[in-house]
């Protein structure tokens, strides 16, 4: 297979927006491009969850193709759920590295904050297992009974969990691009609004509208994709062989690792999918960075801060960046990008080697990312 | 109490509810049955549940015998993983309790639906309680 390069990359500020999503996925489209100094390309890979349902388009990859001006370039859409960014960009690696396509332009966005929470949490719960869904399991309900288990098995308590919400806000005010951008206190974590027990309102992260896009290529530039894994799990929470491990992380990372020849220990920075603050405890472990039952030590002792040896999150994570469902899988690696060419301002970090991590549904659909500079 | 309907493989996985094919190895999978007594392995309760539920909602995800999980409703008091709890299905629904006769027909009075189906859900529930530890027994297959 040949080596395939990043030439350019783009996002938008997430949040609150009042545009289109196919507005919102053109300006990170055209910023790619502008970064990347391309403007042809032979396909384009379009990530996006649920738009049928958010903003009620079909056919999707063919309106954004049209809307940005390229309607006679092949456009196609993939979906993993919430992972689908990440989908999308596996996807066009694939297709560069066989050589099929020379240059591909991959772009990912959801826009959901015009929709009422009940409704976002309605389409976003169709990822669930029927069974569990029809005993009213939503997304937090199962993260809540994941982390509750995660607690018992480790003695991990409460002001821990709150701990990643107090980083990821921090890094979050450093970044132009994040949702939130103010800090919050271990107090105001601890004492928010219980959304499904011990998961509190600031424990899980926010509704979001934002795009992210990516220009591939099979042409030498800076950052390369050293390697990519993708792993599968059953998305019903009761035929899980352990509640407190994501097997689909573990397979996704084994892959990547493999393909990249790299270790856990080769990783200088990574952005990981905490949808709900253990998450990331849960995910740092299962990448191979801290051992089972260790990942909130290491957060306590500051090692996966900004300044600590394996800052996870410098964006703000999809905590404080925001989480627009089919855009973050990208927009994740859109950060390590940055990381790696010294383009990430006042987050900087010193890192040669980076690695995203995108959750599909109750981690049931996950990728694993393995970037380098060249 | 009705044992629970469930399926079982040759490599040893069991679903509850029955699935037609094993969701570990892709095998056809044989009906069976499952006694109605678990242990919490977690559980939450949920404040803001979709539409259709009430809140609080407690969901607790039980193990039963042979390793089977499974999901139920039931109340607040008594979540503790590791919890020996009782299975009772209800119109569909099952419900987990470690509760005492009163708490029970006040948890069902409190479900959705008609008065009368309360009424008879409450009078079924108490009439088929069994008193004290439930009886011994593994999986039995269906057909027993």
């Amino acid at each position: 297979m040949a080596e395939v390069y990043i030439a350019g990359v783009g996002m938008t500020k997430f949040g609150r927006s009042e545009r289109s999503l196919l507005n919102l996925m053109a300006e990170a489209a055209r910023t790619a491009l502008t970064h990347a100094g391309i403007y042809e390309f032979d396909a384009i890979y379009l990530g996006a969850m649920n738009p049928e349902e958010f903003v009620g388009d079909g056919c999707f990859a063919a309106l954004f193709a049209d809307y940005l001006g390229y309607a006679y370039v092949p456009s196609l859409r993939v979906e993993t759920g919430t992972s689908s960014g990440a989908a999308a960009f596996f996807a066009a690696w694939t297709a560069v590295a066989s050589g099929h396509y020379r240059r591909v332009l991959v772009v990912a966005g959801e826009k959901m904050t015009h929709l009422s929470t009940p409704r976002v949490a309605e389409i976003l719960s169709r990822m669930i297992d029927p069974y569990e869904r029809s005993y009213g399991a939503t997304m937090p309900a199962l993260a809540a009974m994941v982390t509750r288990a995660y607690m018992e098995e480790h003695g991990v308590g409460p002001k821990e969990l709150a701990l990643v919400a107090v980083k990821n806000h921090h890094n979050g005010t450093l970044n132009p691009y994040a949702h939130f951008q103010q800090e919050v206190s271990l107090e105001e974590v601890m004492e928010s609004r219980m959304i499904a027990d011990p998961l509190r309102l600031y424990h899980c992260c926010p509704i979001s509208d934002g795009a992210a896009a990516a220009l591939l290529t099979a042409e030498e530039q800076p950052v390369k994709v050293a390697g990519m894994g993708h792993g599968t799990d059953h998305p019903a929470l009761r035929h899980r062989d352990s509640l407190t491990s994501f097997r689909a992380t573990v397979a996704a990372a084994q892959r990547a690792y493999k393909m990249a020849d790299k270790r856990p220990g080769d990783i200088q920075v990574a952005e990981v999918h905490d949808a709900f603050a253990p998450f990331e405890i849960i995910s740092t472990e299962d990448l191979g960075f801290f051992p089972p039952g260790k990942g909130a030590r290491a957060l306590v002792k500051g090692r996966t801060a900004l300044d600590g040896d394996l800052p996870i999150n410098p964006s703000g994570g999809l905590k404080a960046r925001g989480h627009p469902v089919g855009a973050t899988g990208l927009a994740q690696i859109v950060e390590i990008v940055w990381q790696l060419k010294g383009e990430a301002e006042k987050r900087q970090v010193e890192a040669r080697v980076g690695l995203s991590h995108s959750i599909g549904g109750l981690a049931s659909n996950n990728w694993v990312t393995i970037l380098e500079r060249v | 109490m009705d044992p629970i309907p469930a399926s079982k493989c040759h490599c040893g996985k069991i679903s509850a509810p029955p699935a037609p094919f094993c969701p570990s190895c892709g095998k056809p999978m044989e009906e069976c049955l499952l006694p109605t007594y678990g242990r919490i392995l977690s559980y939450t309760v949920l404040y803001s549940p979709p539409e259709g539920f009430s809140s609080p909602l407690s969901i607790a995800l039980v193990e039963l015998e042979g390793r089977a999980k499974f999901l139920c409703h039931g109340e607040e008091k008594g979540l503790k993983i590791g919890r020996r709890v009782a299975i009772e299905r209800l119109d569909e629904i099952y419900y987990f309790s470690t509760l005492s006769l009163r708490e029970r027909a006040e948890l069902f009075w409190r479900r959705r639906g008609e008065t009368q189906q309360k009424l008879k859900a409450i009078i079924r529930s108490l009439s088929r309680r069994v008193r004290g530890s439930p009886p011994p027994g593994g999986i039995r297959a269906a057909s027993q």
